[in-house]
């Protein structure tokens, strides 16, 4: 395991029995994500992206191997436990935004943040993405670019070592989409948190750092892309 | 505030036709619990500070004679801390205007109350001392025939008349209840009143030779009442001792205990069912809403909120509805509960009588409320506890969708309409759901069948008691037991169609140590006014050996037709005799037991008497034959059979004020629960609905839908529904029967109408209240909305 790894999997697998057939959706996985990095997950649908992210995020368990997170065994981890790390660990970012519909933008971020020992200050997060003047507005007021900002708004300001993204761009226009990405690059830059992006979109691995591929719930490539580029680049 | 916190604040306001439908139902079972129980306190306390303030007796015995130096020896028993004599006997009274009843006359001290029973003074003052003639009257008997300081009675003693003047209008604890006899089937200040009057007068007029025939006592406190009655009433022997009467036996106080304790099973049985409806209610509900926030659980789970927390967020709705339910409910109670207890007083007349209000009651109101949305809240939200987050993040499966039985009957199914058919389908395919509409239903029928079922059970019992049952005219009372034949020569007043003979002695039947009093009717063989039934409503004649006996009696001391009984007879003197149980006849009101009148006669070994006569009387001659029978000597009442259905629809008062806010809360719970299932329905299905309003459907048809679908639920309810309320009546039935009628499950066909259709009435009203709901449904939002 490097020094500076904040996730570390050894031969992570998770197989679901749905009735008497076993699916393997992630076999053997085994790979290192560095602290700070910008790391897209890249694969078709089915080849266990978002299965590897519930993973790393403590929100499923592993049926075998193990997952390091700063050094810390979480595979080991009770619910309780689980619980714990992602309240304090990590910040998540769905394709539907999955906002509280019945909580505004602002009250949104900080029912996250309520939970957080070291919240950032909402006003200020909400203003990073670009949406202090909306902040008292409720989902169904906004469109889905702004709700997809303040779902980013809502996983940073609890302050996580680590944004987990499940295709955010998914349910997004292209000008929107790229927006987000930027939203999402410039956080990593800026803040140093490392973000894993999961995405079945071929150009955003462009703007990654390092770039896992997957293929029927096995890990193809990963490899370290020296040139990420700007979002703003990038075209689908 | 939490945001959490404000999230269920806001469901709260989106889903406010749920959340109140269910708090109505909360409210409706508080309130009734709060008003009942209240007024069973208020009057339960009330009674026992009037039995203490106004020394009301531990027992009384009836004596041939005791003179007052027996009662002294009494006062001096061991264990007795007072005693008195007194003089009592019924005797008819001239209430003018054609109106001759039975008062019980009683002797009082002529100077100072009594240490036992005190009177409580209503207008007037005690006796005069001047007035050998001064006398005191009851408070009912005196508002009915306007009776005041002042005033005149004429009463009939040994056939001749006797004016009293009347100087005070009084209470006593002895007579909250004043009642002839245990036979009466409710108290009526028409026909019998009480009458005090002075010792040394009651001793001259009644020719007791300066004895008494009563004696009353009071024990000290913390000692064995019942050794000591035992050995008194050995003591009493000698003074020609005929019964003894512990206070729990003695009339008045037999029916306030009885009613007491009926009002607190209302109390609890009610609000119990109300609250355990609305429990079911608030489960079913809160377990579709987690059910259809499984997303926004896992996403509250992905950001790192426990799950005690998650579940503490459900719960907290439940106890919001339990609180927005018993805060006004409580208060509500109050409110009722004052008028409750108002309707008891004037029934009980007690001086005492304190419209307290208990805190305790109130409170206890809103944590029952509490604990029953808890059991609920916690039932349905620990489902929360098994969502994994990935798997609430992930859209569920579809339903398998299976072909349902009726698909196999081509015969049918290809004869339906389409729409019918997809109803058809998701009735049969969502059993969860069908089957939390069906309970919702049922219990909507079951509602308004208890309800119902009370007026219905109470008019046919009066019915059967008033008109099936007795078919006289009037019945004669005479002052003494007469030949026989006196009352055929009733017949040949004019005006007078037919006369019938009757002989009523008080009895008490002992089987296996138990006793129930009652009384023993002689009838002539061929008697034509009492059409005596069995359970069959066969009808019954009168035997020429043995005693019919109402089936109340029988069933509390378990006896059988062909058993021999030990009946005591009390004629002015006790005898004890065993007579054998030839039929059980149905009684649904005043329980009495029936012989053949010589049999009656020779048991009571006086040779074949009357004590009155059964009378029909040509129309339009009611009041010529009356005037005419009192004239003649010897008469002390004539008693018109329906003022006795009268005054016992007076005494129904309470129970229709009582039905009538059930059936009130029971509408309320009952459009709740199908308004709530329907919009449950609905939020459930709004991608679904959408997608037919997307495919080309119209609103109405959209509509149309929903309603079928409530339509058959509401047909497959009503068997069950039926079968569940009709054993709730004879739960009910069996717990409000009492010493006045036997409660019987009767069920009209009206009730039946109105309680099934109160359940498709209720489908529409919903169907209707929730129709911005299905209409206002916007298609792109939906369909866009992955959940929710």
């Amino acid at each position: 395991m490097a020094e500076s790894a904040v996730f570390s999997l050894e031969d992570v697998s998770k197989i679901y029995k749905m009735g008497e057939v076993e699916v393997k959706a992630l076999t053997r996985a085994r790979f290192d994500i560095k602290k700070g990095e910008l790391v897209v997950v890249l694969g078709p649908s089915g080849s266990g992206k978002s299965t590897l992210l519930n993973v790393l995020g403590g929100m499923d368990k592993a049926t075998s191997g193990r997952v390091f997170f700063n050094s810390s065994d979480i595979s080991k981890y009770n619910d309780k436990q689980l619980t714990f790390f992602r309240r304090k660990n990590i910040g998540f970012i769905f394709q539907f935004y999955n906002l509280m519909p019945n909580l505004t933008a602002k009250e949104n971020v900080e029912l996250a943040a309520e939970i957080s020992d070291n919240p950032l200050d909402i006003e200020a997060v909400l203003e990073k993405v670009g949406l202090k003047e909306r902040m008292n507005h409720f989902p169904s007021q906004m469109s889905g670019g702004e709700q997809q900002r303040v779902a980013i708004a809502r996983a940073v300001a609890k302050n996580p070592d680590v944004l987990l993204c499940d295709e955010p761009t998914g349910a997004l226009d292209y000008t929107t989409g790229k927006l987000v990405l930027g939203l999402l690059c410039d956080i990593n830059k800026e803040t140093g948190k490392t973000v894993i992006i999961i995405t079945h979109n071929q150009p955003i691995a462009e703007i990654a750092q390092r770039v896992i591929k997957m293929r029927s719930g096995e890990i193809v490539e990963n490899y370290i892309n020296d040139n990420p580029a700007d979002p703003d680049m990038i075209e689908w | 505030m939490k945001k959490l916190n404000k999230m269920i604040i806001r469901e709260v306001f989106k889903s406010k036709g749920q959340f109140i439908a269910a708090a109505a139902v909360i409210f409706a079972g508080i309130t009734m619990f709060s008003a009942s129980y209240m007024s069973y306190q208020n009057l339960k306390n009330s009674v026992t500070r009037y039995y203490e303030q106004y020394s009301f007796l531990d027992y009384y015995a009836e004596l041939q004679g005791i003179s007052p130096e027996g009662v002294k020896a009494v006062k001096a028993f061991k264990g007795v801390k007072d005693a008195i004599g007194r003089v009592s006997a019924d005797v008819g009274a001239d209430m003018g205007k054609n109106k001759r009843i039975t008062v019980r006359l009683v002797s009082l001290p002529d100077y100072g109350q009594p240490a036992i029973n005190k009177l409580v003074f209503r207008s007037g003052g005690y006796f005069n001392d001047t007035d050998q003639n001064s006398c005191l009257v009851s408070r009912k008997f005196a508002d009915f025939y306007r009776l005041r300081k002042g005033s005149k009675l004429k009463a009939i003693i040994n056939l001749k008349i006797h004016e009293f003047n009347v100087d005070g209008v009084v209470d006593s604890p002895e007579f909250i209840y004043a009642m002839k006899s245990p036979a009466e089937v409710s108290p009526s200040p028409e026909k019998f009143g009480i009458v005090y009057i002075k010792e040394s007068a009651a001793k001259s007029i009644l020719g007791s030779g300066g004895m008494y025939n009563q004696v009353h006592v009071i024990f000290e406190k913390d000692t064995d009442k019942k050794a000591i009655t035992d050995e008194l009433e050995d003591m009493l022997q000698p003074y020609g001792y005929i019964s003894g009467t512990e206070r729990e036996d003695q009339q008045s106080n037999a029916m306030v205990d009885n009613e007491i304790s009926e009002l607190e099973k209302m109390a609890i049985m009610f609000p119990a069912l109300f609250l355990t409806v609305a429990a079911t209610i608030i489960y079913i509900m809160q377990r579709r809403i987690i059910s259809n926030q499984r997303v926004l659980i896992g996403i509250m789970k992905a950001i790192g909120y426990t799950d005690k927390r998650i579940l503490w967020h459900y719960i907290l709705y439940s106890i919001l509805i339990a609180f927005t339910g018993s805060i006004p409910a409580v208060l509500a109670g109050l409110l009722v509960g004052v008028k409750f207890t108002g309707l008891y007083n004037q029934i009980f007349s007690i001086p005492v009588m304190e419209i307290k209000i208990y805190w305790d009651i109130l409170v206890i109101g809103v944590f029952i409320s509490i604990g029953f949305c808890l059991l609920a809240g916690y039932n349905s939200a620990k489902r929360v506890l098994s969502i994994c987050p990935a798997d609430a993040m992930r859209s569920e499966s579809p339903k398998s969708g299976r072909r349902i039985f009726l698909e196999s009957v081509g015969f049918i199914w290809n004869r339906l309409h389409f729409g019918w058919k997809m109803s058809i389908r998701n009735v049969f395919r969502s059993r969860t759901r069908t089957l939390f509409t069906i309970v919702g239903m049922m219990a909507t029928i079951m509602f308004f069948m208890v309800s119902l079922f009370f007026m219905d059970s109470i008019k046919y019992i009066l019915n059967q008691s008033f008109f099936v049952f007795q078919k006289q005219d009037y019945k004669v009372i005479f002052s003494r037991p007469t030949p026989y034949y006196d009352a055929y020569e009733l017949k040949s007043l004019a005006g007078i169609q037919r006369a019938e003979p009757l002989s009523e002695i008080p009895i008490e039947i002992e089987k296996d140590w138990k006793t129930e009093g009652s009384l023993a009717v002689g009838l002539i063989k061929e008697n034509s006014f009492y059409h005596l039934a069995d359970d069959r409503s066969l009808p019954v004649r009168v035997p020429d050996s043995g005693m019919l006996m109402a089936h109340t009696i029988a069933e509390k001391l378990e006896i059988e037709p062909g058993d021999t009984v030990k009946v005591k007879l009390y004629l002015g003197k006790v005898l004890e005799k065993d007579v054998r149980i030839a039929g059980i006849v149905k009684q649904y009101a005043g329980f009495s037991c029936y012989m053949n009148m010589k049999e009656l006669g020779e048991l009571a070994e006086e040779g074949v008497f009357t004590t009155g006569a059964l009378i029909s009387v040509k129309a339009g001659k009611e009041e010529e034959v009356i005037d005419k029978l009192y004239e003649m000597p010897g008469i002390e009442t004539v008693e018109a059979r329906v003022d006795g259905y009268y005054d016992f629809m007076q005494f129904l008062d309470l129970m229709y004020t009582f039905v009538g806010f059930m059936i009130f809360f029971g509408t309320v719970m009952g459009f709740a629960i199908v308004f709530n299932t329907t919009v449950i329905n609905i939020m459930e299905r709004r991608r679904e609905l959408a997608s037919l309003k997307v495919l080309g459907y119209t609103g109405r048809e959209v509509e149309s839908t929903i309603l079928r679908e409530n339509m058959m639920n509401g047909i497959i309810s009503l068997l069950p529904g039926i079968v569940f309320g009709r054993f709730m009546c004879n739960i009910l039935a069996g717990m409000f029967s009492n010493e006045l009628f036997a409660m019987e499950v009767i069920i009209s066909t009206k009730t039946y109408i109105i309680t099934c259709s109160s359940v498709f009435i209720f489908a529409i009203l919903a169907q209707y209240a929730n129709k911005r709901n299905i209409s206002g449904l916007d298609m792109v939002e939906v369909l866009k909305d992955r959940e929710n």
